[in-house]
């Protein structure tokens, strides 16, 4: 647009408008009513939506560490080895399972003893590991008694809390062992 | 710079910062802190409350999608407002809408594109009496605005509604500093002469 800056006269003097001397329309720029006038103009305000249409517009950039991985991906799967490699893996691993299932099905007889063997001397020594941990406990708990003073309320709640602990222990155990008998139970359902 | 969960009272360039990075929450807040200042220029140099919605969305659309090229040495502000100003005086040269009718834009035929393009000022919680002056007044001054040239009229709005510094706005409009006193003065000289009925 052309703009076309005059001289301005002021109290019947022509004033060059420059930076410098425009400062002297001070007259106009204090006045009250205008300032008033100009000071009651609002902001006003877009529609209802304005927000979301605007953003519906935009492209919003993908922040750097999704790009990365994203990068990090797209070169893995482009690689012709790395998916020669995976399909190899799963491959040989899906053939070793194959073998051991149907080995296991040939000597079911075998295998059976030696499960029942094997989670036998799996619940014996689980006992023996509790009972030993039980007496080496109540040993230590007496020992530190003597040594740290405990009196009769604070050895009684140390009991407490041991008797907790070993109940919980014992209920944990206890689950193993179902859920280790159920699948051998289900396992030999089926066939 | 990572993402406070709240940016409200964060700088226009941190937010800038945080939306370069991909962060959607970002942009929404660059969106919300401008859109009254940026449709308030736009509509009072248009006048006309759709074309100034779609110029605010070009405006916002145009700056966001642009934001790698912001130097945050400048202001934020002054950016989207040059960018709102050019929107708005490109649409005027195009359609030649200098003169225009505060009761909507000269092209409204029906009724429903007139309420549609004219200004709406918001309830003030005065009494009917005093909204209807203040109303009244309201339009006056907005008629007598829009009759201003459309450099004056960006001068005055940047000025005075939003708070705008002499050097900004000669930053914004891409004019001499002296040219901006000018054009506010005289301005404000023919809104006051404009306007002479209303002050007596």
């Amino acid at each position: 647009m052309k703009l076309s800056v005059r001289n301005c006269v002021w109290d019947g003097e022509e004033i060059e408008m420059t930076d410098n001397n425009v400062t002297q329309l001070t007259p106009a720029e204090e006045d009250p009513i205008v300032d008033r006038w100009l000071n009651s103009l609002p902001e006003l305000s877009p529609g209802h939506g304005f927000e979301d249409a605007v953003m519906a517009r935009v492209w919003v950039p993908v922040p750097h560490w999704v790009r990365s991985v994203q990068s990090t991906t797209r070169a893995l799967l482009d690689r012709k080895r790395v998916w020669m490699w995976a399909g190899g893996l799963a491959a040989s691993s899906a053939a070793s399972i194959a073998v051991i299932v149907a080995l296991m099905v040939s000597h079911w007889v075998q295998v059976e003893t030696a499960w029942s063997l094997l989670s036998g001397s799996l619940l014996l020594e689980a006992w023996r590991l509790g009972v030993a941990l039980i007496g080496r406990t109540l040993a230590t708990a007496i020992a530190l008694r003597d040594v740290w003073g405990l009196t009769g309320t604070m050895t009684l709640f140390a009991g407490l809390a041991g008797a907790v602990v070993s109940a919980s222990s014992a209920w944990g155990l206890y689950r193993i062992l179902m859920g280790f008998n159920a699948e051998r139970i289900s396992f030999h359902a089926s066939h | 710079m990572r993402l406070p969960d709240e940016i409200s009272t964060a700088t226009d360039q941190e937010v800038v910062e945080w939306a370069r990075q991909g962060h959607e929450r970002a942009y929404r807040e660059l969106v919300r802190r401008y859109q009254r200042p940026v449709f308030s220029l736009i509509y009072r140099m248009v006048h006309d409350r759709e074309r100034a919605e779609d110029l605010a969305q070009e405006t916002f659309v145009k700056v966001l999608n642009a934001l790698d090229s912001y130097r945050p040495q400048y202001k934020f502000s002054s950016w989207i407002f040059k960018i709102a100003n050019n929107a708005a005086i490109d649409r005027l040269r195009r359609r030649e809408l200098d003169t225009l009718s505060l009761d909507g834009a000269p092209d409204a035929v029906t009724a429903e594109r007139q309420e549609g393009s004219s200004l709406q000022i918001a309830h003030s919680g005065e009494s009917p009496l005093q909204e209807l002056e203040a109303r009244e007044l309201g339009s006056q001054i907005e008629r007598a605005i829009s009759q201003l040239r459309p450099e004056y009229r960006s001068c005055i709005m940047l000025r005075h509604v939003e708070g705008c510094a002499y050097e900004e706005i000669a930053e914004i409009l891409d004019l001499p500093l002296g040219t901006v006193k000018t054009y506010i003065h005289r301005a404000r000289s023919e809104l006051r002469d404009l306007l002479e009925q209303v002050r007596e």
